[in-house]
């Protein structure tokens, strides 16, 4: 529900001009989409040119998206429509997944996929992750257990403050608390 | 950057932000770039602890430099939006005594008594739409108005990103592929609308039902 709204205010954003607001969609989708797609298209680099396409084809529909679905759900549709239509025009056939469309969550957990980085990234990558989980476990208890149930169990403010047996101020501002630490930790490898 | 703003950045991420705050926020993060790379650190964040994969090839790079040949959409939301609500009946008083003193001018120009001739195509008159919804008689020789082009504003877009990476980026690492449209080298390539599975070829509709 929460990534719902989040979204919403971003594409009215992008209905009204403003392209900055597609750019955080992208940022947001980015990897589930790619994983998404390279379910259909194996080929590493075909994968993100069809993901590529997918979002510009998903910028030039949303004057008409009007909201009845969610945008994720209207975005995976548009991905997976995308790569199938890649591989009919390389004349290859689709392979057809089982997959929940509701649930984004899934595309992720049934991932079978190639690495698709250069060995800088792929260095890169695992010393943001490595820092990532240092900074996580540097945090004070209460942060840590904010943001994990937050970002790993996708639970809302209202149901970690009931967990937590705080208020939910409280919980908002663990998590920014939390966020801004390991943010500070990362920044200087992102430079 | 202030605390509340990175405050309220993280709470509209997880959806929890009010909306008359979200609002105010989106309209800052559409200037400011480093609430952007703020927000695609925090995104960073959760994806990293999610485990999930992080797309090679600068996607959001390309994605966005593509998105630099796209016309920005002017809903009439945001065009509303440009002007406080106590000017609006004022400016609507003004761009109509200024197509009357047009037409008085054009009057003047044309002769008196004479009707004033049908504009063409050829008369230099913007048209953005498609003339046949146009059923209006205005004098020919109204000076050329010249129309509107999107190229400014991306040029300025352009130079704003720009200038955001030029002081900051020194060498290429993953989040400042993440958070700008790089100029930083790399085979990306830049896909219009013509690219990809198009015509003959396609046999799914692209764009689900909304």
């Amino acid at each position: 529900m929460s990534a719902k709204r989040t979204d919403a205010a971003l594409v009215r954003r992008v209905q009204q001009g403003d392209k900055q607001a597609f750019n955080l969609l992208v940022l947001k989708y980015q990897s589930k989409i790619v994983n998404l797609v390279m379910r259909y298209v194996r080929d590493p680099d075909e994968a993100n040119d069809v993901a590529q396409e997918a979002f510009l084809k998903a910028y030039r529909a949303l004057p008409r998206f009007r909201g009845d679905s969610a945008f994720y759900t209207w975005l995976y549709r548009i991905a997976v429509n995308t790569a199938k239509n890649y591989l009919v025009a390389a004349k290859r056939r689709p392979v057809e997944y089982d997959l929940d469309l509701q649930d984004p969550d899934q595309y992720d957990m049934q991932a079978r996929l190639k690495d698709i980085d250069t060995p800088e990234r792929v260095v890169m990558k695992d010393e943001v992750q490595s820092t990532i989980d240092e900074a996580i476990e540097d945090l004070p208890e209460d942060l840590r257990t904010a943001i994990i149930l937050r970002e790993m169990e996708g639970m809302t403010y209202e149901e970690i403050a009931e967990t937590m047996e705080c208020p939910v101020g409280t919980v908002r501002s663990r998590i920014f608390r939390a966020r801004e630490a390991i943010s500070k930790r990362i920044e200087p490898l992102l430079d | 950057m202030s605390d509340k703003i990175k405050d309220q950045m993280s709470a509209f991420l997880d959806g929890e932000l009010p909306d008359d705050e979200a609002e105010l926020l989106l309209r800052r993060l559409g200037t400011d770039g480093e609430l952007r790379r703020v927000a695609a650190r925090y995104l960073l964040i959760g994806q990293s602890l999610r485990r999930e994969r992080v797309p090679a090839l600068d996607l959001d790079r390309r994605i966005a430099r593509a998105l630099d040949g796209e016309e920005a959409y002017t809903a009439p939301g945001a065009a509303e939006e440009a002007s406080p609500r106590w000017l609006r009946p004022v400016a609507g008083v003004a761009v109509a005594a200024t197509v009357a003193v047009i037409a008085l001018m054009g009057l003047r120009n044309t002769g008196e008594g004479t009707a004033p001739e049908a504009v063409t195509a050829d008369a230099g008159v913007a048209v953005d739409a498609d003339p046949a919804e146009y059923d209006y008689v205005v004098p020919a020789d109204i000076p050329a108005v010249r129309p509107v082009s999107a190229v400014p504003a991306r040029l300025t877009n352009y130079m704003i990103s720009h200038g955001e990476r030029a002081g900051t980026l020194v060498r290429s690492g993953m989040h400042s592929r993440i958070v700008t449209y790089g100029s930083t080298g790399g085979s990306a390539r830049s896909v219009t609308a013509e690219d990809g599975p198009d015509g003959a070829t396609k046999n799914v509709a692209d764009e689900p039902g909304r």
